[in-house]
């Protein structure tokens, strides 16, 4: 599991992100945070695009080539994320669990922020860190 | 029987056409490639995110350095630097930085492969790897690249790589990926066979 999980690093290469720490009156709010993810002594960092609203966040996790690894929703309400779409090479069943657990905890903290992000998951030794770029309201690029 | 065959031939005569205009393109394209020493310029990358209706704006230069040297460098939003020396390539972010040695690692090599071969134009005449087609619109020859690898076809639907007519350069870049999202790479300021430090490429 761990070897996929380092096989999801290596295929991700980098990008960075923005973060959605909270809505524009009610309009969603779009962000993007640096990621930045660490497992043993590999690492890859990225690009989180977030696009939240009072219900839901809606999220996107892509490289710095333009390719995207990972698009997931996450139900404020219900506490519960679902993986949309993942890169073909890195969809195993484990790697979505640990990904859904990891940003089930991750997710809410960054909503709730406009700094610095981290989180660990102490099991497999990853470590996520995100970073606000700049706030975007949704339908300004 | 003879205007059965007369009307054949009529009628494949373009297609014959067709072909050999598509690969004299190639060719063209090809030997002003093989010819390239350097490569500099400037490129605006459009990420298009479909969950999401919403597009994220990169800027950065290249430099390419005939025959395995290239540096892809981010300088807005974000920094991020992508060097290929030689076998070795260097990942740096402000967080951390990577050394891979693409011989031990068959996704990286596949990858490195690709940009050298789109920087050049190479990438057309690789018929393991794309199904290409090459149409004339206005001052450019577009290309378009559907992958026959599975691999391939898991990450880009197709690619489609434009190039300027009067200098056969790549001037954008345009990856589909099967989800719906997209990227487009823009190409600008491009010089070629100037002279470029090659401390920019060292991975040291």
């Amino acid at each position: 599991m761990l070897r996929g999980l380092y096989l999801f690093m290596v295929l991700m290469l980098v990008a960075h992100a923005d973060l959605c720490a909270q809505e524009v009156g009610n309009e969603p709010c779009s962000q993007r945070y640096r990621v930045q993810i660490d497992v043993d002594k590999a690492g890859i960092s990225g690009i989180c695009i977030l696009l939240s609203d009072e219900d839901e966040v809606l999220g996107a996790i892509v490289n710095e080539f333009g390719l995207s690894a990972l698009s997931f929703s996450y139900d404020i309400k219900r506490d519960r994320v679902a993986i949309i779409d993942i890169l073909p090479q890195i969809d195993r069943w484990y790697i979505r669990r640990v990904l859904r657990n990891d940003l089930r905890r991750i997710v809410p903290q960054i909503i709730s922020s406009d700094d610095v992000c981290e989180y660990t998951n102490e099991r497999y030794k990853l470590r996520y860190w995100f970073e606000p770029l700049a706030l975007h309201s949704s339908n300004n690029y | 029987m003879r205007k059965f065959i007369f009307t054949l031939f009529i009628t494949l005569l373009p297609l014959f056409c067709m072909a050999q205009s598509q690969e004299s393109i190639i060719r063209q394209i090809e030997q002003v490639g093989s010819a390239t020493k350097s490569v500099e310029c400037s490129f605006v990358q459009t990420k298009h995110v479909k969950l999401l209706n919403d597009k994220m704006v990169s800027y950065g230069k290249m430099y390419y350095s005939a025959p395995s040297l290239l540096r892809w460098e981010y300088t807005s939003p974000y920094t991020y630097t992508f060097i290929l020396n030689q076998h070795q390539v260097l990942l740096k972010s402000a967080q951390r930085q990577d050394v891979v040695d693409v011989n031990n690692s068959k996704m990286f090599k596949e990858i490195v492969r690709l940009m050298m071969s789109s920087v050049v134009g190479s990438c057309l005449s690789d018929d393991t790897t794309f199904d290409v087609s090459i149409a004339s619109v206005g001052n450019e020859w577009v290309a378009t690249l559907l992958p026959l690898r599975r691999d391939m076809k898991q990450m880009w639907s197709r690619l489609v790589v434009h190039f300027n007519r009067s200098n056969q350069s790549v001037v954008k870049v345009e990856m589909y990926e099967p989800s719906g999202d997209y990227t487009i790479i823009e190409l600008s300021n491009i010089r070629r066979n100037a002279t470029i430090d090659s401390k920019l490429f060292s991975i040291n």
